[in-house]
């Protein structure tokens, strides 16, 4: 693979942020080298200086506030680093392509898909403008757009994610690139729409025979794509392996606890191993220690916890599976009956309503105190509306919440505050989820005092004190605003502010899955550590199989604001009843060594 | 889209009776009445109390006002607004003579804000914290912040007063009547020329930092970096993306300065004694001129609910994600 002669070559490439003295070097001495038709996976967490070393190719990083220091970016014979703006803007789009995390953000409000390929087009191959429509209609339909001419008329808004992002890759591919650069792609998709895109961008560069320089923090997603893998770790390059190897063979200390933080459906680990089971920071700050597992706290991670808390009667239908159960005579803590949330749709001068949009469409399940529920389905299946209308955040169109046997849509005044004290929710984003404007002593003393816990102001420090090293932060956080902490920070925050209250039921909505894969490690444990301490009850709502098969005790799969599917976790991952819960499944990127060496296989020599 | 046109009309309609049935209750309940202002004016000729009773009753300032609010709309769905009780003359026929003057300088004043602030928005975007934006920036600000009767005067006492080019105050010149068309124009355009200068230096100040903070904004977003990685050039990336992403909140601006169109300014009006209708609305009051202050609340108050409602539609228009139903 290494014979050919490499398209781009990093040297020794230093990017920094700000000025001395408070200068950040994002990007520290990083050389790597791209063949032709080679796909190069830099994978690594937030900060690590993998999205900026690509955005150092082609320099699209804010002119103000950062600056590639030194270092060469050779591409065909010119350093791209050097490059007159001019010349730059001609490897833009036409040799080196880019798409990236966001595809919501990334394309242009106000203009139709068909203005903003048609610029692409005509700033690359050109043509007239039936040439250009007749351009952009094919690369969209090579794109696996099924209705490309609707797709062309439409603005943005009026797509999905998925063909958001494919939009995204067939505008990058009008000029024939001779690199695709994929920064984080699929990040913010579902995961079945991520195993489409990643089946698209295989099918494109052995079709097109392209480069593909792909960023992910997620090395099962990297496992799925990549021929070589570079990990980057605080600005540096810290392993650089062809992915068998790497997969193989991992030799560095933060490689091998990425791939081993990830939940694995084939597992029945309790706890995940996190990057600090294989690493830690030498008192010096600078230095690495590498630590090993044992054999011991392996089993531990398997041993620990309590095995899950399944249904009164699911041993029955299958007794290979693990775990006690609910005793029979236990009362559930919140039992849901027909649930009915209906969006009307309304028209006309008098705004009659004409229909209705079924988010969530007569749904039922009972949920046993100190278990976890977790809700499962793409997006658009109901599965948060379902969480927002247990919280009475959304109105209930028919149907029933009891909450320890008390319909908690008839309550009201007082007794519904104190419910809503004891029913609280993570949500998803912790960056848009904590008021930016109140410090985390602020925000975790609010909630307290209005539901009169703690008997002083006092009284209240400690408790919020007491939390932040629950949740693994320390005291001298208090002082400080959100925007200090990093995102598996503030998530943490978000748990801490939900427990102010005492709670004893959270609905997680989400809750991970803007997170690092690494992080996500981290905040999971966390959730299951709180639970066996304060034996708290879960709805854990994802879209990940995996992370809810790691989670739930009981599972409930839905779609089309219906539940298709209900049973231990452990019985609908192995034994899925229903072809929707069986895509979920495959979905789930499978970084096994057999399907990273068949998937080698298949791929055309270079 | 005209299902919410036809509702926002009614309610429109129910808002401007809320309007005036207020403000007719309000100008009834100050002290003073247009008769006793007429008297209060003309001290040498005082007329006899049967006169004053019998004009009252002719304005129907007998009756409480509830019952003349009640008759004032019948004529107004009739269309007659009245008759002015100072001048004598109808209502509408009045205001009519008044919008051409106003409508002139706000016309002007509005055009040359757009024309200026927008390139001057977009170049300071583009040069933003370089030393000549920031000098431009300053300059702007201090503009903002200096009251327009105080640069009217100014503005009066070197052009009209020391170098004496342009015309101090009026609309026209003296011999305005004998000159042919082209003198003519070129008379008005000298006399408006200071009074357009003081309505637009302060709006092109605010105008061209709302274009520079709206850009600011913009020009961060993701799909600016799309734009950018796609090769599209710097000067178009600020023109056609950037610039038309900040049209949105623009627009809205722009419905809802109609209503300042016809207003005028009672000030400037008065320091540049332009008949506009910022003029006529402060006499009328001082007059207790009812008919008249009746006649341009209704013509505010619709101009209002018409920018906003045109605000609200052009939102629409230019940015795809908002539909009107």
């Amino acid at each position: 693979m290494g014979v050919a002669a490499p398209v781009l070559k990093i040297d020794d490439l230093r990017t920094v942020f700000g000025k001395p003295p408070h200068q950040v070097i994002a990007v520290d001495s990083v050389s790597l080298s791209l063949a032709a038709g080679e796909t190069l996976g830099i994978v690594g967490e937030s900060g690590s200086g993998k999205s900026v070393t690509a955005l150092s190719i082609l320099r699209l990083l804010p002119a103000g506030s950062s600056r590639i220091e030194s270092g060469q970016i050779s591409f065909l014979g010119r350093d791209l680093v050097r490059l007159p703006a001019r010349e730059l803007r001609r490897v833009r789009g036409k040799e080196i392509s880019m798409i990236f995390q966001e595809p919501g953000t990334s394309l242009n409000p106000v203009f139709t898909v068909a203005d903003q390929m048609a610029e692409a087009i005509r700033l690359g191959p050109g043509g007239s403008r039936k040439e250009i429509r007749d351009k952009s209609e094919q690369l969209l339909h090579e794109v696996g757009i099924r209705d490309p001419l609707r797709v062309l008329a439409s603005y943005p808004h009026q797509i999905s994610g998925g063909q958001k992002q494919r939009v995204m890759i067939a505008m990058a591919l009008s000029s024939d690139p001779k690199i695709l650069i994929a920064d984080e792609p699929t990040t913010a998709l579902d995961v079945t729409v991520q195993a489409q895109i990643l089946d698209l961008l295989r099918e494109l560069r052995d079709r097109r025979g392209m480069s593909i320089i792909f960023i992910s923090h997620d090395l099962g997603v990297i496992s799925q794509i990549a021929d070589h893998v570079l990990v980057m770790y605080r600005g540096k390059i810290v392993e650089n392996a062809p992915v068998l190897d790497l997969f193989r063979s991992p030799k560095h200390p933060y490689t091998k606890g990425l791939l081993a933080c990830r939940p694995r459906l084939a597992q029945n680990a309790r706890k995940l191993t996190t990057i600090a089971d294989f690493m830690e920071l030498a008192p010096d700050g600078i230095t690495l220690l590498e630590r090993t597992l044992s054999p011991s706290d392996r089993k531990k991670l398997e041993s620990e916890g309590r095995p899950p808390l399944l249904h009164p009667g699911s041993l029955m239908i299958d007794p290979t599976l693990t775990g006690t159960e609910v005793s029979a005579a236990t009362k559930p803590i919140l039992e849901v009956n027909h649930l009915c949330v209906h969006f009307p749709i309304r028209k006309g001068v008098f705004r009659r309503q004409v229909g209705q949009v079924k988010a969530v469409d007569g749904i039922s399940f009972k949920v046993y105190p100190g278990q976890t529920l977790g809700l499962v389905g793409e997006s658009g299946c109901g599965k948060t509306t379902t969480g927002r209308a247990i919280l009475r955040l959304v109105p209930t169109t028919a149907g029933e919440i009891l909450f320890e046997g008390r319909n908690f849509l008839n309550v009201r005044g007082s007794t519904l505050r104190q419910l809503r004290r004891r029913i609280q929710v993570v949500f998803q984003d912790p960056y848009s989820s904590l008021n930016p404007r109140l410090t985390v002593e602020a925000a975790l003393i609010g909630p307290m005092r209005s539901h009169g816990i703690g008997s002083s102001a006092k009284d209240r420090r400690d408790r919020a004190a007491t939390l932040m090293e629950e949740v693994g932060l320390s005291t001298e956080h208090l002082r400080r605003y959100p925007h200090e902490f990093s995102g598996g920070q503030r998530q943490r925050i978000c748990i801490a502010r939900s427990l102010a209250v005492e709670p004893d039921f959270l609905i997680c909505d989400e809750s991970v899955s803007a997170l690092d894969v690494s992080v996500q490690a981290q905040i999971l444990n966390l959730f299951k550590e709180l639970q066996s301490r304060r034996g708290l009850t879960y709805i854990f709502i994802s879209h990940d199989l995996a992370v809810v098969k790691f989670m739930a005790d009981m599972m409930a799969v839905m779609n089309g604001g219906k539940l298709v599917e209900m049973g231990p976790a452990e019985s609908v991952y192995r034994h899925p009843q229903q072809d929707y819960t069986k895509r979920l499944i495959a979905a789930i990127p499978d970084d096994s060594l057999e399907m990273i060496e068949s998937r080698l296989a298949r791929r055309r020599p270079l | 889209m005209l299902n919410y046109i036809v509702r926002r009309l009614m309610m429109g309609v129910v808002t401007l009776l809320a309007i005036t049935a207020l403000v007719y209750g309000l100008i009834r309940n100050i002290p003073g009445d247009p008769v006793s202002a007429q008297n209060a004016m003309n001290v040498d000729r005082k007329i006899s109390k049967e006169m004053e009773d019998q004009q009252r009753r002719l304005y129907r300032l007998d009756r409480p006002w509830p019952v003349a609010y009640a008759l004032w709309m019948s004529d107004l769905a009739r269309g007659d607004l009245g008759t002015s009780i100072a001048r004598n003359i109808p209502v509408a026929r009045l205001i009519q003579e008044r919008v051409g003057p106003t409508l002139l300088l706000s016309s002007a004043s509005l055009l040359l804000t757009y024309l200026l602030a927008i390139p001057l928005g977009l170049w300071s975007t583009v040069r933003a914290g370089q030393p000549d934006e920031r000098f431009l920036g300053t300059l702007l600000y201090m503009l903002y912040s200096l009251p327009a009767f105080v640069a009217a005067l100014f503005l009066q006492i070197v052009f009209a007063v020391q170098w004496d080019i342009l015309p101090l105050r009026g609309m026209t010149g003296d011999q305005f009547d004998s000159l042919p068309f082209w003198g003519r124009v070129w008379d008005l355009f000298l006399h408006a020329l200071l009074p357009v200068t003081c309505y637009t230096y302060g709006a092109l100040a605010y105008y061209t930092r709302f274009i520079r903070a709206n850009m600011q904004e913009v020009i961060r977003q993701d799909y600016i970096r799309t734009a950018l990685a796609k090769g599209v050039s710097p000067t178009a990336v600020v023109v056609k993306h950037a610039f038309r992403n900040t049209l949105i909140p623009l627009v809205t601006l722009m419905g809802l300065t109609l209503p300042s169109l016809l207003s005028g300014s009672v000030i400037l009006e008065q320091i540049f004694a332009w008949p506009g209708m910022g003029r006529l609305f402060f006499e009328a009051i001082l007059e207790r001129d009812y008919p008249t202050i009746m006649g341009l609340t209704l013509m505010f108050s619709l101009l209002t609910l018409a920018g906003q409602l045109l605000a609200d539609v052009l939102y629409a228009v230019v940015d795809p994600r908002v539909t009107l139903d």
